[in-house]
């Protein structure tokens, strides 16, 4: 096509574009930007009756304001950014049969890309619209434009986060996950709420774990938002678990540089971090990878069956990294033996970091467990799902066994603390004992790591079977009826 | 193009929705996907439309294979489903210049497009209004004009014309020959069977996910006349062919008793029975040149005859025939 041909719009995605006209469309939404308005209105009407009708003006005035200010932003962009866009994508998908992503030729990744866009569009479109408020805060005094440049670049994450988690949920087109979304928000709410009051976040003075909740988590989680929602409107005859899996593993990578150059920006010994940068990721990669997989088709694809490579050794990888619960337990549960050193490895560096590290990888053994009992379950009573089998096994062996225990115990009745067996929360380490020393590793595996290896061995069918499904076959004859 | 629908499976827990089902057809003519409800046909409409997965076999649009592109499938087909978009804050055009823009269509190429389409559907009056404001019908228009907002080389369309009234109708038909004539390839499912006939050049029949007949219009016809017998009668008898009786329904003012056994007393009538309102149902074996001679006797005789037809071997005939009614 000649370029004099095209338009200023052409260079637009049309996701993007088709969004954009639809938010200022919505009365919902022009709602909520009022309210907004009306919201920041207040705070500083309140200011007035507060402080101007009695003529003093404490010091550090504008730094409330602008406080005030930033969490009801915050608050609507979770209702626009958050429950808004979720909700309008999950209409988009929830009537199958009038779902774009599955009309149009956009690729996936494009089509989420363009939510994305739209999103942080209007995002700024609401910073933008309490610039005045804002203003009003810096002449009130108590705060420097430097510093609310810091607070809004810090909380970037976090909205990115937001964002993308709404992206993800409406992307999942089921409608019982945007719950999810509200519990998320009243988390994120409180986080802001905790961070903003916190004078350390003012003078610059957060530690590693600080930095790791408000900006690291948050870009990470973010990024594997992207991944799975690429993955949850892609077609479901497509490897749509692949870009998921290699975005982990990439994290696993690169994660321990990210956080050993964290450490040397906040001063803090590099080699540690490194190493408990490397084993919370691959802790965290093997939970969410397992998780993954239990929810995923327990048969490949048509598609990939016939995208199998022939060769045996680049089958196993292609097998590893495709979608398939037996793939993803397989892989998570590779990753978890290179992890399961780690804490041991660790144990005379750090003891900070030692007692977290250990429960990490403990919580991912359980969890590799959960997932493997989920995808035997749905290979032995395929009527319910892996998503169904796993939220039974986690209620069943997780959260049951928590709740009676901790109700027990705050009754004075008998302890029944072995009932958590089936679960994390069982741990001798807890109770400082061993907490700092490599036995404590040692002691929680010996309680998980038979389970996991039981489920495993139980799940070992399914996989294998899956395994054997991507080997090359010859195709059927073919003789349909045919009409001129 | 040439569409090849190839061992195409597909089930949904212990239902079998549509079993080894093969066909194919090409470029240039309209063809009716039939079959009661819970065919299959919306399960395999909505694989070729690369809506949902096959557990076995493929669909191939030339040779691109559904299953292995997907995306590629999407600009090859326009595919029109049974349900309508209701969209609240969008606008007809607005809705429209999306699809034509995730199609590629660019710049003056799209905005020329999209007047020709809006143009051809009639949608130009609406354009502003939202989606969730307009009537079924306009709806239809709307969903009808995205569907060829690419200028697809298939169509597939998933009972287009359930809910319109007369006119939608007649208009509907009328733009799928205009289509047709314009060497698109259209597979069109719909429970109106007499409007099929009348702008269906072939015909795909399933039940219970499998296929029961399939090829032109004539061929299915002829197969069908093939397999009436003497003994046919009432709603099941067929007619019309060389070698087997016509179907004569005769009215009459009163006395229908009299009629029919008058009818019975002619050596060419194999049988006759009455109907409600005055009618009486003959199968008669003889040649068309034949029937004036035979009504000639009737009205000889002085019975109150009031019209006659002789009916057609119908798509509606066929379907009764062919199909069981069973449901899974």
């Amino acid at each position: 096509m000649n370029i004099a041909d095209r338009d200023s719009s052409d260079w637009f995605n049309p996701v993007l574009i088709k969004e954009l006209r639809q938010f200022f469309h919505n009365r919902i939404v022009l709602s909520l930007m009022a309210l907004l308005l009306v919201g920041q209105l207040l705070v500083l009407l309140m200011v007035r009756l507060e402080h101007i009708s009695s003529g003093e003006l404490p010091d550090d005035l504008g730094s409330a304001v602008f406080t005030s200010i930033i969490v009801v932003l915050q608050f609507c962009l979770f209702l626009i950014c958050g429950v808004g866009i979720a909700q309008s994508f999950l209409q988009e998908r929830l009537n199958s049969e009038l779902d774009f992503c599955k009309l149009t030729a956009l690729s996936p990744a494009r089509i989420i890309r363009g939510k994305l866009g739209s999103a942080l569009v209007l995002l700024l479109f609401i910073h933008a619209l309490c610039l005045p408020f804002v203003v009003i805060a810096y002449f009130l005094r108590g705060i420097a434009i430097l510093q609310m440049l810091q607070v809004v670049v810090l909380l970037l994450p976090m909205t990115l986060a937001l964002v993308f988690s709404s992206v993800l949920v409406g992307a999942i087109g089921k409608k019982g996950v945007i719950y999810f979304l509200a519990f998320g928000g009243i988390y994120y709410i409180s986080m802001l709420v905790m961070v903003l009051n916190d004078n350390r976040f003012w003078s610059q003075g957060m530690d590693m774990a600080e930095w790791l909740m408000v900006v690291v988590i948050p870009l990470f989680w973010s990024g594997l938002c992207y991944v799975l929602s690429v993955a949850a409107i892609s077609h479901p005859m497509a490897n749509r678990m692949f870009p998921a899996r290699i975005y982990l593993l990439a994290m696993l990578v690169l994660s321990p540089a990210a956080v050993a150059g964290l450490a040397a920006l906040i001063d803090e010994h590099v080699l540690d971090s490194l190493k408990i940068g490397f084993s919370i990721t691959a802790a965290w990669v093997v939970v969410i990878l397992a998780l993954l997989a239990a929810c995923e088709r327990s048969r490949p694809s048509l598609h990939l069956q016939s995208k199998c490579p022939r060769h045996v050794l680049l089958r196993g990888g292609f097998f590893l990294l495709s979608s398939g619960s037996g793939g993803g337990i397989l892989l998570a549960a590779l990753l978890l033996l290179s992890l399961l050193g780690c804490p041991l490895a660790l144990s005379s560096s750090n003891t900070d970091w030692y007692e977290i590290l250990w429960n990490f990888t403990n919580i991912a053994i359980y969890m590799l467990c959960y997932a493997a009992l989920a995808v035997f379950l749905h290979e032995l009573m395929p009527r319910f799902s892996g998503l169904a089998w796993l939220s039974l096994i986690l209620v069943v062996m997780l959260l049951l066994p928590a709740v009676i225990s901790a109700f027990t115990s705050t009754l004075a009745a008998p302890r029944l603390d072995y009932l958590t067996i089936t679960s994390p929360f069982y741990s001798p380490g807890n109770t400082g004992i061993y907490s700092a020393s490599a036995l404590s590793a040692l002691v929680a595996y010996s309680h998980s790591l038979p389970f996991a290896a039981a489920a495993l061995l139980l799940a070992s069918p399914a996989i294998f079977r899956q395994w054997q499904a991507l080997a090359p076959k010859s195709t059927a004859a073919e003789n349909p009826s045919s009409l001129p | 193009m040439h569409i090849r629908i190839s061992h195409l499976s597909r089930s949904f827990k212990k239902v079998k929705a549509v079993s080894d089902l093969s066909f194919e057809f090409s470029a240039g003519n309209v063809f009716g996907f039939i079959g009661p409800n819970g065919a299959g046909k919306t399960t395999t409409i909505k694989i070729m439309a690369s809506m949902d997965m096959p557990d076995a076999g493929d669909v191939f649009f030339d040779d691109l294979s559904v299953v292995n592109y997907p995306e590629e499938v999407r600009k090859l087909i326009g595919y029109m489903p049974d349900a309508l978009p209701g969209f609240a804050d969008i606008q007809v055009w607005e809705y429209l210049d999306f699809f034509a823009r995730s199609f590629g269509l660019q710049g003056r190429r799209r905005t020329q497009t999209l007047a020709e389409i809006e143009e051809f559907t009639s949608l130009g009056d609406i354009r502003e209004k939202y989606i969730a404001s307009l009537s079924k019908g306009m709806k239809q228009r709307v969903s009808l004009a995205r569907a060829l907002v690419h200028n697809p080389q298939v169509l597939i369309m998933d009972e287009p014309a359930a809910g319109l009234d007369p006119r939608a109708r007649l208009e509907l038909r009328s733009l799928l020959k205009i289509l047709s004539s314009q060497g698109k390839a259209i597979l069109l499912s719909s429970h109106i069977l007499s409007e099929l006939q009348d702008i269906c050049d072939g015909a795909v029949i399933i039940e219970q996910g499998r296929l029961l007949s399939a090829g032109t219009i004539p061929q299915l016809l002829a197969q069908v006349r093939r397999q009436a017998t003497p003994a046919d009668n009432g709603a099941g008898a067929v007619s019309a062919g060389p070698d087997s009786p016509l179907l004569l329904v005769i009215r009459c003012l009163r006395d229908s008793e009299a009629v029919r056994l008058k009818l019975l007393e002619h050596p060419a009538v194999l049988d006759a029975i009455l109907e409600p309102g005055h009618t009486v149902r003959a199968q008669v074996k003889c040649t068309d040149a034949e029937i004036p001679a035979l009504m000639a006797t009737l009205f000889a005789a002085g019975l109150p005859i009031i019209g006659f037809t002789r009916q057609e071997l119908g798509l509606e005939e066929l379907f009764m025939r062919i199909t069981s009614g069973k449901v899974q």
